[in-house]
């Protein structure tokens, strides 16, 4: 996967953290680019994921690998972060807070754990915020070139699925695929793309608005499940294909619905294998039924977004990384 | 002729410091409504909309006049710039900007400014709490010096006069 183009400002991300932090940040030459995750945790190290490695944020200034030279992050500066990212309307993001995480301008989002408040079994609220994930946000125009021969025949979309292990670049894919399938080509026409993004990864809505590109006909259902809002698609702008990050186990019923109205399907799966998730519960319905006529599968490793086999209908290997 | 004429002018002032002293009250009582309906509009807009406080303070921006509206303004300018600036830090930084030549006296402004550490990092529960409290706290204290300015008018006015008076004759 080449150099990501999303992050060109580096105060979109530093300006979320408290002033001692984003000081700090601000100081260090680090390419943002190559930066998946920032994690913060009360009285714990700030600890930078980076391409392939793990870096913390030192106390004397810069970055170091020795934990015992490492930037210890205290409760006010967690209290902070959480003001800023929030842009002190905590209130604002009370849907996003239940379910965990909150998406901020640029796309990025922000998980969070701390104290869960609950109300008939269901979470009510979390408090007493101690610790944050910040994943940023990659948008990597053109890492799906490779695949799109594969996933469109004869000037039709093929329902597909991109399976892949956690951290391996499935959703910048899928993100790549939707702009170029949406935006169209020389040789094809675009399509009517209905994304629902029910943990807004993919478009990075923030107050409605993508903060990410996913091309000129593409509609998106921001924070809504996956179930309703396929449903809500079909019903409302008559989409040519519905895309969805992540699928489970319970979105079966979703798919059918998406299927029965001629919809194509475009969606991602946590997962190793074809063969691994052709043994799963459910989904091994969905690949018994040949629901999805391509299977793209990621490799697991150190850099993300690396293809390594695609398979049609029928799990033929046709062609491989 | 000229000593009736400086009294008369003596007398005129005066009186005329003790009608200023007490509508100064008025002043007060009426600029404490007005942040009350800010208060109002922001209960309004985190109850029914959950707007986030920058949008918030812009919305009500549009609904003030004159020194509210600068303060509203100036503190949604200030929230969005993200400088790293604590919420109490914006909301102490443009009350001293903006609100300082507001007709509340010094007790006022100091509540005005603690205002800041209870707003910005709360959840919707308890943001509307801290709003409803400021609310019922401003209703109170505006009842309070409804009762107290028909008092302290008479005794303004009534000092003006006589104080001018006893200076005239004084001085005669």
């Amino acid at each position: 996967m080449k150099g990501c183009d999303k992050v060109k400002d580096i105060t979109e991300i530093t300006k979320l953290f408290s002033l001692e932090i984003k000081d700090r940040l601000d100081k260090l030459s680090l390419e943002f680019n190559k930066v998946y995750e920032i994690r913060l945790r009360v009285d714990q190290p700030l600890i930078i994921v980076r391409e392939n490695e793990e870096i913390f944020l030192a106390d004397k200034g810069g970055i170091t690998k020795n934990i015992n030279d490492a930037y210890i992050v205290t409760k006010k500066e967690l209290r902070e972060t959480v003001e800023y990212i929030s842009n002190f309307s905590l209130y604002a993001f009370e849907d996003e807070v239940k379910q965990g995480f909150l998406t901020v301008q640029g796309g990025h989002r922000v998980g969070i754990c701390g104290k869960v408040f609950l109300e008939s079994d269901n979470i009510k609220s979390i408090k007493y915020i101690s610790f944050i994930n910040i994943r940023i946000s990659h948008e990597i125009k053109g890492c799906a070139n490779k695949i799109i021969p594969y996933v469109v025949k004869e000037g039709a979309f093929l329902h597909t699925l991109i399976i892949s292990p956690p951290r391996c670049g499935k959703t910048t894919m899928l993100r790549d695929l939707i702009r170029q399938l949406s935006n169209g080509s020389s040789n094809t026409s675009g399509y009517n793309i209905g994304v629902v993004d029910e943990r807004s990864e993919l478009a990075g809505c923030y107050f409605g608005v993508p903060g990410n590109d996913l091309g000129i006909r593409t509609d998106v259902l921001d924070c809504c499940p996956k179930i309703k809002g396929i449903e809500l698609l079909i019903r409302s702008m008559s989409p040519d294909i519905i895309a969805v990050d992540e699928l489970g186990a319970g979105d079966y019923c979703a798919l059918n619905n998406a299927l029965f109205s001629g919809c194509k399907i475009l969606a991602t799966i946590h997962g190793t294998s074809l063969k691994e998730i052709a043994e799963k519960p459910v989904l091994a319905d969905i690949i018994k039924n040949n629901i999805f006529e391509r299977f793209i599968v990621l490799k697991s490793g150190k850099k993300a977004g690396v293809v390594s086999n695609i398979y049609d209908e029928n799990m033929n290997d046709i062609w491989e990384g | 002729m000229v000593k009736l004429a400086a009294g008369i002018l003596i007398i005129f002032s005066c009186s005329a410091f003790g009608f200023l002293k007490a509508s100064e009250i008025y002043g007060r009582i009426k600029f404490l409504e007005n942040v009350k309906r800010m208060f109002t509009h922001l209960r309004g807009e985190i109850n029914y909309a959950k707007t986030p406080m920058m949008e918030a303070f812009y919305s009500i921006a549009q609904k003030e006049e004159g020194i509210l509206k600068d303060f509203c303004s100036g503190l949604a300018d200030e929230i969005g710039k993200m400088e790293g600036k604590s919420f109490r830090d914006i909301w102490i930084e443009i009350t001293d900007i903006s609100l300082t030549k507001s007709p509340m006296d010094k007790s006022d402004l100091e509540e005005f400014r603690a205002i800041g550490d209870k707003l910005g990092f709360q959840d919707y529960e308890m943001q509307l709490a801290v709003v409803d409290i400021e609310l019922e706290y401003l209703e109170e204290k505006i009842n309070n010096l409804k009762v107290e300015v028909f008092q302290k008018q008479k005794v303004y006015r009534a000092l003006g006069v006589f104080s001018g008076l006893m200076i005239t004759i004084l001085l005669i």
